[in-house]
């Protein structure tokens, strides 16, 4: 499960996600999260915390706690690797020095080498974008992008996300070798549209589907 | 003499250098937060457009149809030894030009806009629309919707109009409507006809003026430069110099180019920069229109509007009023992303010649070589020039690409 870390800069979120950001920055407090996180423990094997460059390093000592109180296995920033890579070296370091996790997010963008040379330096799962941007919908072909990142990276588990809208298109993932796939949008319409049995509809058929 | 004009010099597919940058290219960011103008491209650009805007893929196979047409319009193009001009400079190395200028429509314009033109067409769009400046993307676009099947606007900007009436007229002879912008037959530009009847339009109003055009009437716009896309198109440049040069037995030692929006000089350079080999890189800039010295790094609109996405670019501000130079093609505020990035890590350096300096090169490149080159290619060839004179004993092979001819802009030599 990953947490997002409400901010001003959710550049690589589409507009709906951006505007949860948008609440959240009004709305957050450390109270809340540390809640929220809590009943998500009891539901997930690990929590992760998205946040973006700026707000990590303007709250470095406030997330580092964060991570520790509420328990978080890592950290996921998104533009690290496109707006920040010059620094990319020392914050993983300093991260994984920390005693988290630290999970790259590459994209189709990504260069060949920088997905080799990051994940040499990091030691965890790997979160691969399918497109630019959350939430929105630009086409590409899923099957290709899988086979691209697993051919780079062998015995690596990696996750996916970034424009994943049914079960449907989380089983074609699957069978395409993915590991995981991250859903946010989804969620996002449902929880505005109060759309609780739609939700758990969707739960039951992923859970159909990974037994099946 | 070795042909290398031969059909077999024309790769089978097209490079993208995404994958093979040194760092992670930043992609486009949306402007506004509660809309995605990323998502927005969907109704601008081709689908295949797009595929190959954001694709991983380090080769694209050029379609038979996009081949075909390539062989109609003087593909492959040729490279040709400078003699003369290594005469006239003595220099005692080799100069090499590749000549873009002879396409049927006198530039590398035309490479990109036959594949987004057959991607449109063959999506069922019966329309493309465009902007131009100096008025050679507009024909490229022009020639490639008629061979196509399709009819063609171009927002032509306003200033240009009214100086390059013989512009106006190639296009329409191509089959293309030319309307000056700002017009009135969009939101944009009755926008800017209001604050002045007589407004001479810029880059950044007549692309905006297209792509709401394209909306509103649900056909596609096509792209000049600037973007990932056009980019893959135009390595069809550098990768069949490579082949020409391997004929030659050659090795350049140093790359020179143009840069508007940087799609000629990044196709002709990235291809030529697979094999790692350390070269000189110099990529000419308009002295007017200093986006590399005075320009930002950072994210900006790529239209005045800014209805398309914000791409990371060396820029002067997309509000930026260039001098009225004659190298039009070069008066744009930015510089393509990837482009930027090689530029930003000193691997691609970046030189500024002022008009004078071109007006003598262009001269220069006529009187000895035969070939009035765009005003805009005269920025390379004035670059070859001065490098020359600074490594005068140096013995490298110097490999100058010259994206146009310069027929059409002979109104540069009016005041000598
Ligand atoms: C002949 C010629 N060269 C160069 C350019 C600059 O564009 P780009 O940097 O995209 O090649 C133009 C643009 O109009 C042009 O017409």
């Amino acid at each position: 499960m990953e947490l997002g870390y409400p901010s001003r800069r959710a550049y690589y979120d589409g507009p709906r996600i951006r505007e949860t950001h948008e609440a959240g920055v009004v709305n957050f407090n450390e109270t809340s999260i540390e809640k929220l996180s809590a009943s998500l423990k009891r539901k997930a094997e690990k929590i992760y915390l998205l946040a973006y460059h700026d707000d990590f390093l303007e709250n470095r000592e406030k997330i580092y706690g964060i991570l520790k109180r509420c328990g978080f296995s890592g950290l996921i920033i998104p533009d690290l690797l496109t707006d920040f890579y010059d620094e990319n070296e020392d914050i993983i370091r300093e991260i994984q020095g920390s005693g988290y996790e630290y999970i790259p997010f590459f994209n189709p963008s990504s260069p060949d080498r920088v997905i080799r040379n990051v994940s040499k330096i990091s030691n965890s799962w790997v979160y691969y974008g399918l497109m630019p941007s959350t939430g929105i919908n630009v086409p590409y072909s899923q099957d290709a992008v899988v086979s691209r990142i697993n051919s780079i990276l062998v015995d690596r588990e990696i996750n996916f996300g970034f424009g994943i809208r049914s079960v449907d298109d989380v089983r074609k993932l699957v069978s395409y070798g993915a590991h995981g796939a991250a859903i946010g949008t989804l969620l996002i319409t449902m929880l505005e549209k109060h759309d609780i049995d739609g939700f758990r509809q969707f739960i039951n058929d992923l859970v159909v589907m990974r037994n099946a | 003499m070795i042909s290398t004009q031969n059909t077999d010099i024309i790769p089978e597919n097209w490079y993208n250098v995404v994958p093979d940058l040194p760092e992670p290219l930043p992609p486009p960011r949306d402007n506004d937060l509660h809309k995605s103008s990323i998502e927005l491209l969907n109704r601008i650009l081709p689908k295949k457009v797009i595929e190959q805007e954001f694709t991983f893929r380090k080769y694209e196979k050029i379609p038979d149809e996009v081949m075909e047409l390539y062989e109609q319009i003087g593909r492959p193009t040729p490279l040709v030894r400078a003699r003369n001009l290594e005469k006239y400079l003595d220099y005692k190395g080799k100069i090499f030009y590749k000549f873009e200028g002879a396409t049927v429509t006198g530039s590398h314009k035309i490479n990109t806009a036959i594949p987004q033109a057959y991607y449109a067409a063959s999506e069922g769009i019966q329309e493309v629309t465009t902007e131009t400046g100096a008025g050679q993307w507009g024909t490229a676009t022009a020639l490639a919707s008629s061979m196509n099947g399709m009819k063609s606007k171009v927002f032509m900007v306003n200033v240009s109009y009214r100086q390059k009436p013989l512009r106006k007229t190639v296009m329409n002879l191509y089959g293309a409507e030319v309307i000056p912008s700002p017009s009135t037959i969009t939101e944009t530009g009755r926008k800017f006809l209001s604050q002045s009847p007589d407004h001479p339009g810029s880059l950044g109003i007549a692309i905006s003026e297209a792509v709401e055009y394209a909306l509103d009437n649900d056909i596609r716009y096509l792209l000049g430069s600037v973007m990932n896309s056009v980019i893959t198109h135009q390595s069809i440049i550098g990768l069949e110099t490579q082949k020409q040069l391997e004929i030659m037995g050659e090795e350049a030692d140093v790359l020179i180019g143009c840069v508007g929006g940087g799609s000629n000089f990044g196709g002709f350079i990235f291809p030529l920069m697979r094999d790692g080999r350390k070269r000189t890189i110099i990529s000419s800039t308009a002295r007017e229109v200093p986006k590399f010295s005075k320009g930002k790094y950072r994210y900006d609109y790529v239209d005045n509007a800014g209805i398309l996405p914000s791409i990371k670019m060396y820029s002067l501000g997309s509000d930026f009023v260039p001098e009225s130079i004659y190298a039009g093609g070069l008066r744009y505020h930015g510089a393509s992303p990837s482009l930027s990035l090689l530029v930003k890590n000193g691997i691609v350096k970046s030189e500024e010649v002022g008009e004078k300096q071109v007006i003598d090169a262009l001269r220069i490149f006529a009187n000895t070589q035969g070939i009035v080159a765009a005003p805009e290619s005269g920025h390379a060839i004035a670059s070859t020039i001065e490098y020359v004179k600074s490594n005068h004993d140096e013995k490298k092979t110097i490999v100058v690409n010259v994206s146009g001819h310069g027929l059409l802009d002979m109104s540069i030599f009016a005041g000598e």
